[in-house]
């Protein structure tokens, strides 16, 4: 399973949404998340983003592998709360380990905030063409040069993923037992060497190919379209805005 | 070699400069960055098998290939690489404290290239010297993170983060080291 899906058109509204919507969204969600302590609020926001996900057009299994890695990290926020957390009163003692009843709230509050920016960030690069993000970026001013990076990473992460999939096929056919965490781990090295040797020289082919073609040749660059921001759009923009504002001025009065 | 491979070779020694914008050290940048983010996902997952509050393998995965980006493309491709590699940590759910490896690798990249201008980074020392300068850096900013994402009590995220740096110290600066003079073997970098 790929642990990074990238964009696929999908034909529906949010592919007509302008990349500055997707991304005051995902800016909302985190502001949110990080200045939000109601336990209402962080139970409701990962629902809500993963309902606009389905109504974008994203099937569910996409959510599967996030949804995995987040139980991963919220099994690892609970250990390292019941081990540290001296919040609340004593609920159970073993020897010098006290487990105190802060702990869960605590790693449950961590978990909801984390699955929200998890998921959140998730879907602005999944619903997002990396075409976009480099027309964001040169919009807000920054060298093509600069901007087109963007675009080449959401472009190059599966490549690579490949690349590393077929490494380590191949270091297993050769014999490298790659099972529990320990043989993982001794893997490691012999695994992570040829792949940082083949990138650097796809890195090196690439850039020559890129000269060849003629890139950077011209400081001026033209593109098919431009980003246009509808009212809707620019009214809603606004709203996220104030909503955060109006957050954040709340923390402050407190 | 020839001069063709010269031309398309990054070279450490010579024309020791800061700031390198040329495609090769962009695009370099970007796939190192892809492939740090991939090597972290193993490393940080084992991390979390063997101890959860640690993060021994991928702190030591990081440092090295903060050091060695910065090291061969200069910058900004250290910075583009660090942020390429925390942006895709926060999307993918590497880490609780992900969303601080965005100033974490922009900051420690920074430092790694400051120890990295003045020095010749042939010797050892050297090598260990900008490493325990990005680890500090580095790992302050994560520290920031265990404190106010996981809350953390003080003296834990200090002996923690702690141990990461010392283990980022050692085995980036050995591993930076041997993979760059490999790369130098094998004619990629000069």
């Amino acid at each position: 399973m790929a642990f990074f899906e990238g964009y696929r058109h999908r034909g529906t509204w949010v592919d007509r949404l302008d990349p500055r919507t997707k991304l005051a969204w995902l800016g909302f969600i985190a502001i949110l998340c990080l200045t939000g302590s109601d336990w209402k609020l962080l139970s409701f926001l990962p629902l809500v983003i993963i309902a606009v996900g389905l109504a974008a057009g994203m099937p569910l299994r996409n959510f599967c592998h996030p949804v995995l890695m987040l139980v991963v990290i919220g099994i690892q926020l609970l250990i390292v709360q019941l081990l540290f957390s001296r919040e609340g009163m004593i609920i159970y003692e073993l020897g010098p380990l006290a487990i105190y009843s802060g702990a869960f709230p605590l790693a449950a509050k961590g978990f909801l905030r984390i699955s929200s920016i998890v998921l959140a960030a998730m879907q602005f690069l999944q619903l997002t063409p990396p075409g976009d993000l480099t027309l964001l970026l040169v919009k807000a001013r920054v060298p093509y040069r600069f901007a087109m990076l963007v675009g080449l990473t959401m472009r190059f992460l599966p490549l690579m993923e490949r690349e590393l999939a077929s490494i380590m096929e191949s270091q297993s056919t050769r014999g490298l037992p790659m099972k529990g965490a320990v043989q993982k781990l001794k893997s490691l090295l012999p695994v992570a060497l040829p792949f940082i040797f083949r990138s650097f020289r796809r890195a090196n082919e690439t850039a020559l190919a890129m000269e060849l073609r003629g890139f950077g040749r011209s400081q001026e660059r033209t593109f098919l379209y431009d980003l246009r921001l509808s009212g809707v759009e620019a009214i809603s923009i606004t709203l996220m805005i104030a909503a955060v504002c109006w957050e954040v001025w709340q923390k402050v009065q407190l | 070699m020839n001069t063709s491979l010269q031309q398309i070779t990054p070279n450490l020694t010579e024309n020791k400069v800061f700031w390198r914008t040329d495609t090769k050290a962009l695009v370099g940048a970007v796939i190192l960055g892809v492939v740090s983010m991939l090597l972290q996902q193993i490393s940080v997952r084992l991390d979390a098998v063997i101890w959860p509050p640690l993060i021994i393998l991928g702190g030591i995965a990081w440092a090295t290939f903060t050091g060695l980006i910065t090291l061969i493309f200069r910058q900004p491709a250290g910075i583009i690489m660090g942020e390429t590699q925390a942006i895709i940590a926060v999307a993918t759910g590497l880490s609780p404290v992900a969303i601080f490896f965005i100033p974490a690798n922009l900051l420690s990249s920074l430092a790694y290239s400051l120890v990295a201008h003045k020095l010749s980074m042939e010797k050892w020392s050297h090598h260990f010297f900008a490493q325990l300068v990005t680890n500090i850096v580095g790992n302050i900013c994560v520290a920031f993170g265990l404190y106010y994402i996981l809350k953390l009590p003080l003296e834990v995220t200090i002996i923690s983060s702690a141990i990461t740096a010392v283990a980022g110290i050692i085995g980036a600066a050995i591993l930076t080291k041997v993979l760059v003079d490999s790369l130098r073997r094998a004619g990629m970098v000069q």
